[in-house]
């Protein structure tokens, strides 16, 4: 056991190795630096001589094979460097944002649990009726829905008709615990959306798929009352499938859903991130892209031994 | 008439006196706001910093020599007043008594360090260049500062005002190295903390020069780049002022009763440079025929919903330079008309019409409909414009770097002073003079305003410059529009919008709820 989550957490350096590679050379390939982006086109009194100076301080005028090293050189020192931005540390700024992010997530996939395994299980056990296939449709759509178009429908109509609606704003949970969760709750229903769909998918497949397995005949045989059969063993056995597409989604959900956390306005890793890019904030952009796979890669880890816990017969 | 009737009459007349009497103006004292902004700064340092987001920031906390008011004049500010005995001498009197945000008192030494920190080429100000004439800058006693000029420069003032004179404290430059992560200034409020990307707090400067002002306690700006978000916000009364750049969005703000607002001049207009040294262009009669094709009213109404006016090189806002709105629409070939094309066309050798790329971006949500409605309006007249669409990180690349090009489009805002951005645009040695336009009168002409003190006279010789490149179109200005809509709650009492976004007449607002 031990030796299997060591190997595992071993796999994590070139993963994160590749990734940074990735994301180092990807940034580059962008056209246009901080120095451009941020001087703009309506600056234009400034003097060329500042971008060239600003650019030799951020070392943005060193071939990219250097950048790369350098940054390599204090990454593995633990420093993913400092935001070009505010000038702070950028893994500062990933670890101040990060409790909104889990939060968000952990919220999300509650309520995703909470509707979908009654959702999904409920189809499948009437699969074939109007009730399934309405499911089945509202799912497909679900899914298809941008996640980004539902939040801003919810922040605009919100605002018009129910002004009371607790968003757009955050308060600390260590501030106020009460106040906190009521206004990430909006936001992360919405979030949840993205992930409810495929619960609902996964729990109807593997429920429709342990009815017909032996063991439900037998227990059907022994006379037992069906709300029993289904609750009891199906779902119980259903659920190792759906935990594992739950666990992908936990990762994802921990990068935030980008555009989301921008327009419900929370001080997350997302928005962060999609500040970085559109300022070109190298730093930023390549330590946050590398915690986000770290995290995902954890995450899938713990779900994998998880996995293991519950059923027992890949316990080994 | 008894004595009792005359006391009830003299009654009477005392409430009627104090039921006419105006009501005072009650400006409350206390009280917090929070502001929606749109970008976050990058980098505080009003010297330094190069983003225009980060003035957004900064105004509150500093003072200059000179301000801008709501109406875009020049008052005094940390200055009380200021001579120009000659041509070349500037002489700035200081207000006695202010003091930093650390409690140091600021004196004339402050004044000149700062000038002299924005001067120093080793620290690369992008408002360096507004100090090019001047040779000297000396203090002459505790609060008098004289600025001696290598040559006469008639905008200086006005490029003056504002960041390129805010005064700062030696000390805390040298604690801090820059700065560019904390703000110590003069100014009405104090920052107190800065979390990028998320917001920054601002509390009031019980020492601040003006008497009783700031009356608020204090404010915060929020960061919230999304368009519908900000607005939601302000609805919620989550934010009670904030501003609005999407056009639609403004349209929605527009139609809530419960919302205040108030429109500023257009600052902001569209460049269509044209490239002056290539084919096609090179030949003025085809810019001037791509000039006359245009209907400049169809594309304020289809791409601005019609919020927008017609502008020369210098938009609406930049009183008094700006001609009349009579005469800005009689200029030579802002009239669409396919006859006149036509000769054009055939007089430069293309009776049969031409084809050329516009490059431009997405960037900015009116961009590419306005290419879009162009070439409608060109391809009537048998001219072929592509349109081809930059990320915008590369289109200023390209703008910066002299790539090749026959059009390029992109808006750019104004300054109060048009020298500001139109020198270096037009002269033929301009450093952002991307289309190398070159034409002998308009440089004669552009040097001669920079050296005419006399107001009326540089004014006049602006309005001749604004018909001559009507007649030369080495740029087309399609439209002139707002750099933003303000949109308050009610309760915000006293606040001023202003044509270049800025947001300082904070410090004389207050609450009343």
């Amino acid at each position: 056991m031990h030796g299997y989550v060591a190997v595992r957490l071993a796999s994590l350096v070139p993963i994160l190795f590749g990734v940074s590679l990735l994301v180092f050379s990807m940034q580059h390939l962008v056209p246009g630096d901080i120095v451009d982006i941020v001087i703009g086109g309506d600056q234009a009194f400034g003097d060329k001589n500042a971008a060239d100076r600003l650019r030799r301080q951020l070392n943005l005028d060193r071939p990219i094979v250097e950048q790369y090293v350098f940054w390599l050189g204090s990454a593995l020192r633990g420093d993913l460097g400092t935001s070009f931005v505010s000038g702070r540390p950028v893994t500062d700024e990933i670890l101040r944002r990060l409790p909104v992010n889990l939060e968000l997530a952990a919220l999300a996939i509650g309520f995703a649990l909470l509707l979908g395994i009654p959702v999904g299980t409920f189809s499948a056990v009437r699969s074939g009726t109007w009730a399934d296939a309405a499911v089945r449709f509202g799912s497909v759509l679900g899914y298809s829905i941008p996640n980004f178009w539902v939040a801003t429908l919810t922040v605009l109509l919100g605002s018009l008709y129910f002004p009371r609606m607790p968003i757009l704003q955050y308060v600390p949970f260590g501030a106020d615990p009460v106040r906190n969760v009521t206004l990430l709750a909006i936001p992360s229903f919405v979030l949840s959306l993205t992930v409810l769909p495929l619960i609902v998918r996964m729990t109807r497949a593997s429920v429709l798929e342990n009815l017909r397995l032996d063991y439900v005949r037998t227990a059907r045989a022994k006379g037992l009352a069906e709300r029993r059969v289904v609750f009891r063993h199906v779902l119980a056995n259903s659920l190792i499938a759906v935990l594992n597409v739950t666990g992908v989604q936990v990762g994802i959900l921990i990068g935030g859903l980008v555009l989301t956390e921008e327009i419900f306005i929370l001080p997350g890793i997302g928005r962060f991130l999609l500040d970085s890019i559109q300022k070109r904030d190298f730093p930023v952009i390549t330590g946050t892209t590398l915690f986000l796979a770290a995290a995902f890669v954890c995450v899938n880890l713990l779900v994998d031994l998880l996995h293991g816990v519950l059923d027992p017969r890949i316990r080994r | 008439m008894t004595r009792r009737r005359m006391l009830w009459g003299a009654l009477a007349v005392l409430l009627a006196a104090l039921w006419l009497a105006p009501p005072a103006v009650a400006q409350k004292r206390g009280g917090t706001l929070v502001v929606g902004n749109d970008e976050d700064a990058v980098g505080l340092d009003p010297h330094l910093s190069f983003a225009f987001a980060s003035s957004n920031f900064y105004e509150h906390v500093y003072s200059g020599l000179t301000r801008f008011n709501a109406k875009m004049e020049i008052e005094g500010d940390l200055a009380t007043s200021w001579e120009v005995p000659d041509n070349t001498t500037y002489v700035f009197r200081l207000r006695k008594g202010v003091r930093f945000h650390n409690g140091r008192e600021m004196t004339a030494e402050d004044v000149r360090y700062s000038i002299e920190r924005v001067r120093d080429p080793r620290n690369g100000s992008p408002v360096r260049s507004i100090y090019s004439d001047v040779e000297k800058v000396e203090v002459i006693d505790a609060s008098t500062v004289r600025l001696k000029l290598s040559r006469p420069n008639a905008s200086l003032l006005s490029m003056m005002t504002g960041r390129a004179s805010y005064v700062v404290p030696r000390e805390e430059v040298e604690k801090h190295g820059t700065l560019q992560k904390v703000a110590v200034g003069t100014g009405p409020f104090k920052l107190v903390e800065h979390v990028p990307g998320d917001y920054a707090r601002f509390v009031r400067h019980e020492q601040y020069f003006e008497p009783g002002l700031p009356r608020l306690d204090g404010f915060t700006i929020k960061v919230i780049k999304d368009e519908p978000s900000r607005l939601a916000a302000l609805r919620r009364g989550t934010v009670d002022l904030t501003w609005i750049k999407a056009t639609e969005i403004e349209e929605l703000a527009r139609r809530e009763k419960t919302l205040m607002s108030a429109d500023t001049p257009e600052a902001r207009h569209l460049y269509v440079w044209l490239n002056t040294r290539a084919a096609p262009f090179d030949n003025v009669k085809l810019r001037q025929a791509v000039a006359a094709s245009l209907d400049r009213r169809e594309i304020i109404e289809a791409v601005l919903l019609g919020r927008g006016k017609l502008t020369t090189a210098i938009p609406p806002a930049t009183v008094p330079y700006v001609l009349a709105p009579e005469e800005t629409a009689g200029l030579p070939f802002y009239k669409q008309d396919y006859a006149q094309v036509k000769r054009l066309l055939a007089e430069a050798g293309h009776p049969n019409g031409f084809e050329f790329t516009l490059k431009t971006s997405p960037h900015s949500p009116d961009y590419v409909p306005a290419a879009q409605v162009m070439q409608r309006q060109l391809a009537k007249a048998g001219i072929t414009l592509k349109i081809e669409q930059l990320e915008w990180g590369t289109l200023l690349k390209q703008f910066r770097g002299g790539a090749p090009f026959q059009a390029l489009a992109f808006a750019r805002i104004w300054y109060p002073d048009p020298e500001g951005y139109v020198f270096d645009t037009l002269w033929s040695k301009g450093s952002i003079n991307v289309g190398k336009y070159e034409s002998a009168e308009s440089d004669r002409l552009l040097i001669e305003q920079r050296a005419t003190v006399d107001p009326a006279r540089r004014v006049a010789l602006w309005k001749e410059l604004q018909r001559l490149w009507a007649r030369d179109v080495p740029i087309i200005w399609p439209y002139a529009m707002r750099t933003r809509f303000n949109a308050w709650q009610p309760h915000l009492k006293g606040f001023l919008p202003m044509a270049n976004a800025s947001r300082v007449y904070l410090r004389q607002a207050w609450i009343e709820k």
